[in-house]
């Protein structure tokens, strides 16, 4: 028990004594903890588990580099000395936490086993050193059954280019299951090369969701490549995806893509998408745009709204105000008056979210010829609205404003205290 | 007695059910203005059919037509609660697939919500997702760009933030809001969420470290249900009501309880676009599998601000929130002489979206979407991690990476099991 605690409190990293223990004498302990493990049903390894995970987890904090290489070292060692294959699933897991380059080699001899190819695949994708993968393609040439989905998914993962001719050869295989692991692990390698059997793939899906993935494995494949250089290719990649689907959100997805590699035209691709038919579609280019938006560019959305009306006009105005330009001021306060319901009621939630002091005159004169739904817009922006004067502008407002506004006004009132003089 | 509550609630729907069958043959005219003809509802697809599940089916303004559970017995009782026409199914891939179903409701163990709602979303599908809103920081990363790239409307289930009293603090969050705001307690600002400010841990969900194998019951799909998360062999206390005790699944009682308790805290200090740069733990070693209890978990933002989980209880005198001008305790007393009057004058908080089917509808962000539910879910998430670890992190807000430990950083997107995968 003495040892058990002595262990713990060096992986804890309290001071003690341990910490001054010869390395092979501390690799003997875990050693003989780890040989004390008992298979599954035959006992309790509760406390062995506290320790051993304890000091694997411990010996990952920076400046514990050669204990690290100590608790990698002596894992590989214990997992052919315990018992079963649950237990040497849990060192395996400890290795996934600690293990280092050197503990690919006994590692990878559980490529083969049926219950631990994942655990030790795993630790092997964690570990992703050019030995692990090396390893793990070595292991795919002979693995059967669902180690093959396993090694193929871990390859795509650590995007290792060698095993490309493999999974390549895998992506024709009859068995779906494999031929969708084999499309996404190849997309997520990301070579130039896979364009044409990605895109194959994707058009029999005719470039919309299905259950072989075909889509979304050519969706991540344009992801990978827009992480390349030259970007030529991605923003091909991109602007097919977007001329052969027809799904909305496969064409925002799309969007976004096309977007990301021409950045550069970006506002040009955008704005084109936002007078798009297709609602979902809009929406989608107008949340794009509120995230490229900057205040170079706020000016060229602002005449983009006064060259639009209705939806897109009303779009162009909830982005401004959402992403707080205040370029599109004046457009806003003129927009109060608009006879589209949708660009009216956008204009006063842009107030809102713009918190423009200034334009509380005109949300009140708006107010007097307003509808239910405006005029409850236009009492919430005044509810929020920072201001010292705001209450006094309401207060003389109130006369002039129709019965309906005026029970609004009143709300306002009420919360807003009416001796509001403070200057914030 | 739980046999008979349910008998009830079933009763009961199937009742209305059948009420709202019988309206669907009357013109929608002589229902009135505004009514919503079934036809025109949004649907639902609700995955996961458990407790959690079933509560999904009464939310309002949209209809179920499609349930999905591992489990055949969940999923029969689940059917039973519905009408007869509801579809059901075994494989989440298959429902997100169906091109009648507009938001798909995710009511699974936390391991799945990452899987599910990224393939949801790239599938056309908006999202209900029941907190924690991920397992991981990473998922949580790729639920946010899935969500962004196909254009998709997100909301995560917790609603302190907007509506409800917010449990012990026995006040609605927006006059807290407002309070922070108006700067009348000063700044930087410390939150404590323990016992004694309202908020009860629920150490109840510990795991068990010996349990023995048992066979799977035939019900159950087990590989299924374990899905991307490490096999481990099979015992009742891993699955159905007590999942929250094990790593590989949940958190305990943080996994359930934090995001309720943390979401509207980050809102009301004004963090929702960022995380804490750094979360110290006082908790005993945790057990690689089962999740244990803690002491104190303690996060700093870069300006100062903490907030400080007390999983004890020990500190009787803490405020909820406490800063350098004056204290706010339960039930929205305070230090501060006249708080209400002098509060008076200042505005409101903005307004949020925070009608679910409206969103959708308008296609805009919801109040608690995958931006701000991602970053309350890191706290969480930053707190497994530390005890895991079972040492204290730093934590680079910006770039969502611990400074200075690989270790801590390979557990914030380990490597799921095959053939599950999250790119």
């Amino acid at each position: 028990m003495k040892k058990i605690l002595l262990i713990i409190l060096t992986c804890t990293g309290l001071p003690a004594k341990a910490q001054t223990l010869p390395v092979t004498g501390l690799e003997a302990k875990i050693l003989a903890l780890a040989a004390k493990l008992r298979p599954v049903g035959q006992g309790d390894n509760t406390s062995l588990q506290y320790t051993l995970s304890g000091y694997a987890y411990g010996v990952t904090d920076a400046n514990k580099e050669e204990m690290r290489k100590t608790a990698s070292r002596a894992f590989c060692k214990a997992l052919p000395i315990v018992k079963g294959p649950e237990n040497k699933a849990f060192i395996i897991s400890l290795l996934q936490i600690c293990g280092d380059s050197k503990a690919v080699p006994a590692l990878k001899l559980y490529l083969s086993s049926k219950r631990l190819c994942d655990p030790a695949t795993r630790a092997l994708v964690q570990i992703n050193s050019p030995g692990a993968k090396v390893a793990l393609l070595a292991a795919l040439k002979k693995a059967t059954g669902n180690n093959r989905i396993t090694l193929i998914a871990a390859l795509g993962e650590m995007h290792y280019l060698g095993a490309l001719d493999e999974i390549t050869a895998l992506t024709a295989s009859n068995d779906p299951l494999i031929k969708r692991t084999a499309l996404l692990a190849l997309a997520n390698i990301g070579d130039e090369d896979s364009e044409p059997i990605l895109a194959a793939a994707a058009e029999k899906s005719q470039f919309n969701t299905d259950s072989t993935q075909a889509t979304a494995a050519y969706i991540l494949y344009t992801k990978r490549l827009a992480l390349n250089w030259p970007i030529g290719p991605a923003a091909a990649a991109s602007e097919k995806l977007l001329k052969k689907s027809h799904s909305p959100y496969i064409r925002s997805a799309a969007l976004e893509l096309l977007v990301q590699t021409r950045s550069a035209e970006a506002i040009f691709i955008l704005m084109k998408a936002v007078d798009d038919t297709v609602p979902q579609y809009r929406a989608a280019a107008f949340q794009l745009a509120g995230r490229n938006i900057t205040g170079d560019n706020a000016e060229q959305w602002v005449r983009k709204a006064e060259l639009s009306e209705g939806a897109v006009k009303a779009g162009v105005i909830t982005m401004l105000g959402v992403s707080k330009q205040t370029a599109g001021a004046r457009l806003i306060k003129n927009s109060l008056s608009d006879k589209d319901p949708r660009v009216k009621l956008a204009a006063i939630n842009a107030v809102g979210a713009l918190g423009n002091v200034e334009m509380v005159p005109a949300l009140l004169y708006t107010m007097k010829t307003a509808d239910t739904v405006s005029v409850n817009a236009i009492r919430d922006v005044l509810l929020s609205i920072r201001g010292v004067d705001v209450v006094d502008r309401i207060t003389a407002s109130m006369p002039f404003q129709p019965p309906l506004a005026q029970a609004a006004l009143k709300e306002v009132l009420a919360i807003r205290n009416p001796t509001e003089q403070t200057i914030r | 007695m739980e046999q008979k509550k349910n008998h009830s609630r079933r009763t009961f729907i199937r009742n209305t059910a059948g009420a709202v069958a019988a309206f669907t043959i009357v013109p929608r005219h002589v229902l009135g203005r505004g009514y919503l003809a079934p036809s025109d509802q949004l649907t639902k697809a609700v995955i996961g059919t458990g407790e959690m599940g079933r509560n999904h089916f009464a939310y309002g303004g949209t209809r179920v037509v499609a349930i999905c559970d591992v489990d055949r017995g969940h999923l029969q009782q689940a059917k039973e609660m519905l009408d007869s026409g509801v579809k059901t199914f075994d494989d989440y891939r298959e429902v997100i697939q169906l091109p009648e179903v507009d938001i798909v409701h995710i009511a699974t163990p936390p391991h799945w919500h990452g899987l599910i709602a990224a393939h949801a979303a790239a599938a056309g599908k908006d999202i209900w997702c029941e907190k924690p809103m991920t397992r991981t920081i990473g998922e949580g990363k790729r639920v946010i760009e899935a969500i962004q790239q196909y254009g998709r409307i997100f909301r995560l289930n917790t609603w302190f933030r907007f509506e409800d009293n917010f449990y012990g603090l026995n006040t609605p969050v927006k006059p807290v809001k407002k309070l922070v705001n108006s700067g009348l307690l000063g700044w930087p600002l410390k939150v404590t969420v323990g016992k004694t400010t309202g908020f009860d841990w629920k150490f109840n969900w510990t795991g068990k470290t010996n349990l023995p194998v048992m066979p799977v019951p035939a019900d159950l799909n087990y590989d299924r249900w374990l899905g991307p998360a490490p096999y481990k062999p099979y015992h009742p206390h891993r699955v159905h009501q007590t999942f929250r005790g094990y790593w590989d699944y949940d958190g305990g009682g943080l996994g359930d309880m934090g995001q309720h308790y943390l979401d509207p805290v980050q809102y009301i200090l004004g963090k929702d676009n960022t995380s804490p740069v750094s979360v110290e733990i006082d908790a005993p070693q945790q057990h690689p599998d089962a999740v244990g209890t803690w002491r104190r978990i303690t996060y700093t933002y870069e300006d100062g601000c903490q907030i400080i989980l007390d999983g004890e209880g020990t500190d009787e005198k803490a405020a909820y929130i406490e800063g350098p001008l004056g204290k706010l305790y339960p039930g929205f007393k305070s230090d501060i002489p006249d708080l209400e009057k002098k509060l008076a004058i200042y505005p409101e908080p903005l307004p949020q979206l925070t009608d679910f089917t409206a969103a959708v509808r308008q296609r805009k962000q919801f109040a608690l979407n995958e931006m701000n539910g991602h970053r309350s879910c890191t706290l969480v998430n930053m707190a497994k991690i530390a005890l895991q670890l079972g040492r204290s992190l730093q934590f680079d807000p910006v770039k969502q990476v611990f400074i200075y430990d690989d270790g801590a950083n390979e557990l914030i997107d380990p490597p799921m099991r095959a053939p599950w995968n999250l790119y």
